[in-house]
This record gives structure tokens, C-alpha cells and sequence, in this order.
């Protein structure tokens, strides 16, 4: 995914996803697993840690 | 007369003598005739085309005292065989005979992505094969048939940043490990050569192949760099196979931990600051050993299988509109929803990330022309009529590693059900397990 233009991130119901939204020249629609041998997981989660990225909780 | 008198005519007349050899050293001129291979004590030898080595026959006999007809022959070091040679028993090599390059898509076969880029983020374009930017650097990457002649490529990958002020690019591969934190082939001691043919539109540039252990190819966790012996070369302007010799080291973390390492990264560093870089690479092999064999080439179906192990676009090699099973239920607000299955051609490294561009607007409510980034529901016998998804289509979302299931929810079009989603092959539709 293109970490550098992530425009939102949300984790989906039940928490078994990350949702987010990319922009740039082609905006996508980005399902991420929690897994961390996913290396975008893994990178959402260097970005979270230093503070480039917050992620929404999921709806209730 | 006397007896003297006679002999003294005799030797003086010259006729008769001048006819006859001397006992010592004789020579001969014209064919003599008459002799046999028993006069010259050659009676059991024959001058066939084939000899028959009659028994009894010693090698000390022939000269040959110090060779053994031996199962297990010993050769002489690096002997050039012509011919065809034909072996009855095993070939037992010190290094695999088949599967010896141990990087995927090494020959540039395979672009799901597409076979052109002009990208600012660090990504990848040919499969398996990601660009890492340096600075501010906007990398473009495509796909070539400029290719070292006579060497079986179809393609290279021309990289380039040739915008002035760049600071370059580098660019990763990786080899996925048997386990997390295991090393597998890669453990201490063991010699491997990296080779590629290569060649750059400028003179004086560099590549230094660099090789890791890492949790992913720009994970966090990794080990201390591990230099060639050839180090830093020099790339010629015109096709060249370059080989590194690499020797594996008693491995050291160069930041976390080695324990969650899960694949050999390949980091090619290349150019400078406000230095332009354009080259073109194929041939890429990376195997066991210190001698470089000729480049393993594999089927397109076999590059493929194996790259959709770690990416896969679900319209790769298709203009056509997909079809896929549609679990459908209408409702107002978040309850309706529809839900659809994608197969993965092979299981994905782990679970996958979905990409996809679809949206509610996308939608057409009608058949969806091939090469569209468009899509549709669709009923079985009854047509496109009022299932126009007014649902939230940018929410698609679903993983898996044998297939994903795929949902959304607010969908609350004007029928109930629908048998079949229908997507254009312009649609973004991907799935990701990256090294």
C-alpha cells in the first residue's frame, strides 16, 4: 500500500481489520490485517508508534 | 688366375655390391616388400580399427601402471568435457542442479502492477522487486525489451531518476525464510554469488549489493550488513553479467531482534546526491557456491505461481470483466450488506492486504464493459434491473490466505439479492503479502 499517502485509518468491527483510505493520484480503498508478518501491518504500526498515524476505534 | 686376383676383379667391377645394404644402420628407399609382422617379431598384433586387448594383458603392460579401472573415477580438476556425455549412474553436485536461484521473478517476467510507474513513494513495480527512494527522489520504473543479446531474456527493468536535482534510488529483493528467525540456507559459512546482467546510460555509476536478515525487507528488525568481497563496482554502459561473492557471517543484530527475522534482503545501493542514475537489470540469480552458473530460466506460469505468493491482481493477464459469487441481503441503514468470495491462485506468504478503487459512484446498474474501472450486481436470468448498490462500495473490505471473503454494509438498493458482482478489469483489485 502507499504508506505515504494514507488519508484515514479505522479498525473495523470486531477489530479484525485496519480500514483505511489512500489518496494520491489513485485513492484506494486499503483492508489491512491484524498480522504482524504483514509488512504494511507492520508498518501502520511504526507509523502509529511514532505518532504520523492515529487509527480510529471501530463503530460500536 | 689367383684366388686373390678373382676377389680383387670382383670388388673392383662395383655391380654386384652396389646392391647390397650394410649390416649397420641400413637405409632403405622405395616400399620394401615381403616382410611380415612375424619377421619383425609382431605376430600376434593386429592393425584393426578397434583393438582387442588380448588376455592377460596388464596395465604395466601397456604402460599404464598407475591407472585403475575404478567404479569411482577421479577427474582431473576442472576438465572441459565435448561431446555428449552420457552418464549411467547419479550426478551428485556440491550445489542444486535445478532451483538454484533463489530469487523470484529474477528474469523482470512478471509485472502484475503494470509494466510502467512514475511513482514518489517507495514501492514496487515489477514483481518482487522494490524501489527505495532516497530523499526526494521520484523514481520511474518500466519494463524493457532492451535485454542482453543471446542470453534468453524477454524483458529487463529500466529504473531511472534522471530529474535534475535527484539523489537516486536504491532498490531491495528478498528471499523468504523457512521460519521466523530461522536462517535456513543462509546460516554461518555458507558461500553464495549474487550475478545479474546489468548496464547503465551513465558511465562512473556504482551498485553495492548488500545483503540482511530482516522482518521484511525494510523491516525493523535486522542484521548488520554483509558486504560483497567484490564490494562497491563500477557499472559498464553496455550489457555485463557482475557477480558478488558472499561468505555468511556469524550473524549480529543491527537493530531488534534477529529472532523475528523472516527473510534475506538484497539491498542494491546505488548513486549520489544530484547524481541522475538510469539502468537497466535482468538476470538477476542469486544461488549456493562461489561459481556464478548460467542464469536459470523458469516458465512465465512458473514465475507467476510463485510470485502471487506474495501479490496478487486478481486481472492479471485479463481485459475482461471478472464474475464473481454474490451473497446479497437489502435493508435500510448499516443492516443490509453483501458479501463476496475472491480464490487465491495459490495461498497467500500470510494474510493479505485488499486494495481495490471501488466506489458507490462506480457503480453502473448495467453490463460492465471490459477494461472499465466500473462494476455492477448482477441477478441470474433477470439482469442488472434495480440493483444499483447504493451501498457503501468504498468499504469493500476483506483478507484471507486461500481466498478472501469480501463485504460491505449500508447496502440498501430497491431488490433484495443479487446472484453475481461483476467488475471491470480497470479496477484496482489487488492483494498483497509483501517479504
Amino acid at each position: 500500500m502507499d504508506h505515504e499517502n494514507i488519508e484515514s485509518a479505522k479498525y473495523t468491527f470486531g477489530n479484525e481489520t485496519i480500514f483505511c483510505t489512500t489518496g494520491g493520484a489513485s485513492p484506494l480503498s486499503v483492508t489491512v490485517p491484524i498480522d504482524t508478518n504483514n509488512a504494511d501491518y507492520a508498518e501502520l504500526m511504526r507509523q502509529v508508534d511514532a505518532g504520523e498515524l492515529t487509527i480510529e476505534p471501530a463503530d460500536e | 688366375m689367383s684366388r686373390a686376383r678373382i676377389l680383387a676383379d670382383y670388388v673392383s667391377s662395383g655391380d654386384e655390391l652396389a646392391d647390397k645394404a650394410p649390416l649397420a644402420s641400413p637405409a632403405f628407399t622405395g616400399t620394401p616388400t615381403g616382410i611380415t609382422k612375424t619377421h619383425v617379431g609382431l605376430s600376434n598384433v593386429d592393425n584393426n580399427s578397434t583393438s582387442t586387448i588380448q588376455s592377460g594383458t596388464t596395465a604395466a603392460n601397456v604402460g599404464l601402471g598407475n591407472v585403475t579401472n575404478e567404479s569411482k573415477a577421479t577427474m582431473l580438476a576442472s576438465p572441459t568435457l565435448t561431446g555428449t556425455t552420457t552418464v549411467s549412474g547419479d550426478i551428485v553436485p556440491s550445489t542444486p542442479l535445478s532451483h538454484r536461484n533463489m530469487i523470484t521473478n529474477g528474469g523482470m517476467q512478471i509485472w502484475q502492477r503494470g509494466t510502467a510507474m512514475g511513482s514518489g513513494t517507495s514501492t514496487y513495480r515489477q514483481d518482487m522487486f522494490k524501489i527505495e527512494r532516497r530523499g526526494s527522489t521520484v523514481p520511474i520504473v518500466i519494463r524493457s525489451t532492451d535485454v542482453p543479446a543471446g542470453e534468453g531474456f524477454g524483458y529487463s527493468a529500466r529504473m531511472y531518476a534522471i530529474a535534475e536535482p535527484d539523489d537516486g534510488f536504491h532498490f531491495y529483493t528478498g528471499v523468504e525464510l523457512p521460519g521466523t528467525g530461522q536462517y535456513g540456507v543462509f546460516e554461518t559459512g555458507t558461500k553464495m554469488i549474487l550475478s545479474f546482467w546489468i548496464k547503465s546510460a551513465y558511465s562512473t555509476r556504482t551498485i553495492d549489493p548488500v545483503l540482511y536478515l530482516k522482518n521484511g525487507l525494510e523491516g525493523v528488525d535486522y542484521s548488520q550488513g554483509l558486504d560483497s568481497t567484490e564490494d562497491s563496482t563500477a557499472i559498464p554502459t553496455s550489457w555485463t553479467r557482475m557477480e558478488f561473492n558472499y561468505t555468511m557471517p556469524s550473524w549480529s543484530a543491527g537493530a531488534g531482534s534477529l529472532t523475528n527475522v523472516t527473510c534475506a534482503a538484497i539491498r542494491f545501493l546505488m548513486g549520489n546526491d544530484d547524481t541522475p542514475i538510469d539502468i537497466y537489470i535482468t538476470g538477476v540469480q542469486l544461488e549456493l557456491g562461489s561459481n556464478p552458473t548460467p542464469f536459470e530460466h523458469r516458465t512465465y506460469a512458473d514465475d507467476l505461481a510463485k510470485c502471487q505468493r506474495y501479490f496478487y491482481n486478481i486481472f492479471h493477464g485479463t481485459s475482461s470483466t471478472l464474475n464473481f459469487d454474490s451473497h446479497h441481503y437489502s435493508a435500510s441503514g448499516n443492516a443490509g450488506w453483501n458479501v463476496f468470495t475472491v480464490p487465491f491462485p495459490v495461498p497467500m506468504r500470510t494474510m493479505a492486504v485488499m486494495s481495490h478503487s471501488m466506489t458507490s459512484a462506480k457503480c453502473t446498474g448495467t453490463s460492465v464493459v471490459g477494461g472499465s474501472d466500473t462494476w455492477t450486481y448482477y441477478i441470474q436470468n433477470q439482469g442488472y434491473s434495480g440493483v444499483h448498490g447504493n451501498g457503501n462500495a468504498s468499504n469493500f473490505g476483506g483478507s484471507g490466505i486461500d481466498k478472501a471473503n469480501i463485504g460491505t454494509y449500508y447496502v440498501s438498493p430497491s431488490t433484495n439479492t443479487s446472484s453475481h458482482i461483476l467488475i471491470g478489469s480497470g479496477t484496482t483489485f489487488n492483494f498483497s503479502a509483501e517479504l
